[in-house]
């Protein structure tokens, strides 16, 4: 798991006005293919929740929680016979994004996201084995700083993998900036508002794409290698995402045995 | 993808399309990365356009009013697209609310334009802090057959090529301060164009996969039978410039890097031909306007070809 | 655990050698894979044609290795009261299986007044017999409804195990209804339990 280097001399940062600096730091003290501290935990609710995760990337900090397979309530009319429907609701707190703005549940932002989850775990969760049912993920986010989309489909993945929903794979998301051209891996939001933020969300074992969002426009040929860059930074938060379920899988079927699971 | 009740695909259509693709056939002959024919119309109106990518229609409308600019931007206007997919456009269209696909649509659109500054912002400034120009753009779909996005961004394109919005004077008291504003009539004084930086277009795929899962298949602007039995679907949004102002794939199947890289490619060769037949259609109407008679001649026709103006 | 843990998209083997069971799906390219996170068990299967030698494999959710932990009806179980009134007590269930099995995240219990002891069960006064902070033993009576199980401490060797005064200091068990803090020496009721240890006074 990549670390913000906080040992690094401030005169190495970057100046006010640059954002790598000549020996290759950036604002925050990290390098420019380092992914931001992830902090990610299962299992954070009272139980209430079939699933539920909390994931930190840097200073973006996301909860999820499922509820499902159940009974579709509400809109009947979106229900499927020979699958499960994802449903998801995304509500933000109003001082996520550093101003206060409360944010209702009619918010376009909101809907888009909320609509883009429903998009990625589709075709993801094993929806032919929940006939006639729908799948919830409640996302909450409590702060925002950059790479907002990749949060909530990160916390979405642990959250549905704690429900023990079957899905072929997990979605990992990371951002990659191009500001001023260079590329910077896992961007805050003042990076990203310099230049652009593409977020990709990767499925590491099947080795594809599920997602991408460009925020600004870029060169189209510099394409290739911020996609490479990406995958690179899903790859890192995979082994973060992958160590942390492996980790309490252990600690979960430890307690069986008698021994302290402890939390 | 929640796909509305009224985009029911039989089990049998859905059979025939999958197989004449495993063929490389499409359900209208076309091959794979071909796109169906364009027509660009200008309205009576500057800043009226209409778009169609075969069957598939959107009307857009360009409008400016003077505003008084936000407090923490005194010195640039502001720009806002709305997407409305009209009833009358598919039966799956209710009328009220924006559903969450019409506002995916025009946030799309919006974000492609606004945040690859298209519009140059600055230039919209009259008087700062006082006076600016806000300009909309209103797109609405009167027939759905399949790639929305690409349609509307046409139609938004061509209108704001087209828009022109009335000269305004200043007007300078006797101590050369600036005090007010005068819009002009476009008899009086030529209406201008947008400073526009470039205008982007859009490119849709949709991916077809027979499980909803495996490697797709990507076919360039896909009609309304071919979305209804996609998996996912990938936007390339260009410019002339050679940027990239949006790649959308907002969930949906997956795809590999390679076949993205490969998607835009081919977008990258479609848009020089879309881009082509959108500048023929403005260079057209620039011909016939300044052949048109000069602004002290005109009459009648100055009353209709005023954009709505305060 | 010697078991393999997989995890959502582990490759577990191809489908020539190995057929999928629950817990496993087949991809595109014939690999099985996992789809929940668990352990994986092999089966093999007797072959059909004396050739091929294969392999049924599962993964078996951690779901259920969850659900074993669950409180079973009729157990002691450790609990901590969370908020007592007076008809009800609610407490988190901490520990399973008489305390030796603790609980990867703790349930939610109640104790109705009536349970709370077994000789005169409409007179007890609630905060004369648990209080928020204490720890006790209890059994389960029933799974109860979605909430939160239904518990009892009516009998001698269930009731409150750790309590603290108001003063903050561990209280020492006087007699079954009392228990004193050392710090200050003044008494408070509780319904004490009594555990069969020859160190404690009130095993006797």
């Amino acid at each position: 798991m990549a670390r913000a280097s906080a040992t690094a001399p401030s005169s190495a940062r970057p100046g006010r006005h640059e954002f790598l600096s000549p020996e290759g730091l950036r604002a925050d003290g990290r390098r420019q293919a380092e992914i931001r501290r992830f902090i990610c935990k299962l299992e954070t609710t009272d139980g209430r929740a079939d699933g539920a995760a909390f994931v930190a990337q840097g200073n973006t900090h996301v909860a999820a929680a499922v509820h499902g397979p159940q009974d579709p309530s509400g809109s009947t009319r979106k229900m499927a016979h020979d699958r499960a429907i994802i449903v998801c609701e995304l509500a933000m707190a109003p001082f996520a994004m550093g101003e206060w703005n409360p944010r209702g549940p009619s918010d376009r932002m909101l809907t888009e996201i909320a609509a883009m989850v429903e998009a990625v775990f589709e075709p993801l969760v094993l929806t032919h084995l929940y006939p006639g049912s729908q799948i919830v993920i409640q996302l909450r986010v409590a702060q925002v700083d950059g790479g907002l989309r990749c949060a909530c489909v990160n916390a979405a993945t642990l959250a549905l993998i704690d429900a023990g929903v079957a899905m072929r794979d997990y979605a990992c998301a990371c951002t990659v900036g191009h500001v001023q051209g260079t590329l910077l891996l896992d961007v805050s939001a003042v990076e990203d508002g310099a230049g652009a933020e593409l977020s990709v969300a990767y499925l590491p074992k099947v080795q594809r794409i599920a997602l991408t969002h460009l925020s600004a426009a870029i060169p189209a040929d510099e394409l290739g290698e911020m996609l490479d860059l990406a995958i690179g930074g899903c790859k890192q938060v995979y082994d973060a995402l992958d160590g942390h379920v492996r980790e309490h899988m252990r600690l979960v079927a430890a307690g069986y045995g008698g021994s302290n699971a402890g939390f | 993808m929640q796909r509305p009740t009224h985009e029911i695909v039989s089990l049998s259509e859905r059979a025939f399309l999958l197989g004449a693709l495993a063929e490389g056939l499409r359900g209208d002959g076309r091959g794979v990365l071909d796109m169906r024919p364009v027509h660009i119309r200008l309205g009576p109106s500057s800043g009226a356009a209409e778009a169609t990518l075969g069957d598939t229609r959107a009307l857009a409308r360009v409008s400016a009013e003077l505003v008084e600019p936000f407090a923490d931007r005194p010195t640039e206007g502001s720009f806002a697209m709305s997407v409305e997919l009209s009833p009358m456009a598919s039966g799956a269209f209710e009328p009220g609310r924006p559903s969450p696909e019409a506002i995916a649509l025009s946030r799309v659109v919006e974000r492609a334009i606004v945040k690859s500054n298209a519009i140059d912002l600055e230039a919209l400034c009259v008087l700062p802090a006082k006076h600016v120009w806000a300009v909309r753009c209103d797109v609405t779909v009167v027939d759905h057959c399949g790639n929305l996005l690409d349609v509307c961004a046409l139609a938004a394109a061509a209108a704001l090529r087209h828009f022109r919005r009335p000269y305004v004077r200043v007007l300078h008291s006797e101590q050369g301060e600036a005090t007010s504003v005068e819009v002009c009539a476009a008899d009086v004084e030529e209406p201008e164009h947008l400073a526009l930086r470039h205008m982007p277009l859009a490119l849709s795929f949709a991916l077809i996969a027979e499980d909803g899962f495996s490697t797709p298949l990507a076919l360039l602007d896909g009609s309304e039978r071919e979305e209804a039995i996609a998996s996912g679907s990938l936007s390339v949004v260009l410019n002339q410039q050679g940027e990239l102002c949006a790649l959308h794939k907002s969930g949906g199947v997956p795809v590999g890097a390679e076949q993205i890289r490969e998607c835009v490619q081919a977008a990258q060769l479609k848009f020089r031909a879309l881009a082509k037949a959108l500048d023929e259609v403005l260079n057209e109407a620039k011909k016939s306007l300044a052949s048109s008679a000069p602004p002290s001649a005109r009459t009648g026709e100055a009353a209709t070809r005023q954009p709505p103006s305060r | 655990m010697a078991d393999l843990v997989a995890v959502p998209g582990e490759l577990l083997g191809r489908r020539e050698d190995l057929v999928a069971g629950a817990g496993a799906y087949v991809d595109e390219d014939g690999g099985v894979r996992a789809y929940v996170v668990g352990l994986v068990r092999r089966t093999p299967l007797p072959s059909v044609d004396g050739r091929t030698q294969t392999a049924t494999v599962c993964v078996d959710a951690g779901a259920s290795v969850r659900a074993s932990l669950m409180p079973n009806v009729g157990e002691i179980v450790v609990c901590k009261v969370v908020r007592i009134n007076p008809r009800v007590a609610n407490v988190e269930i901490m520990c399973t299986a008489g305390g030796s099995v603790v609980l990867h995240e703790p349930c939610a219990g109640i104790i109705r007044k009536e349970d709370i002891r077994q000789f005169d069960r409409d007179a007890v006064e609630m905060f004369k017999s648990v209080r928020p902070g204490d720890v006790i033993n209890a059994r389960v009576l029933s799974l109860g409804d979605s909430r939160s199980y239904v518990l009892s401490t009516a009998e001698n060797e269930l009731g409150v195990i750790l309590a603290r005064s108001v003063s903050g200091a561990i209280m020492v068990p006087l007699t079954f209804e009392e228990m004193q803090c050392p710090k200050t020496l003044s008494t408070e009721f509780r319904k004490v339990a009594r555990i069969r240890d020859e160190t404690s006074p009130l095993s006797q």
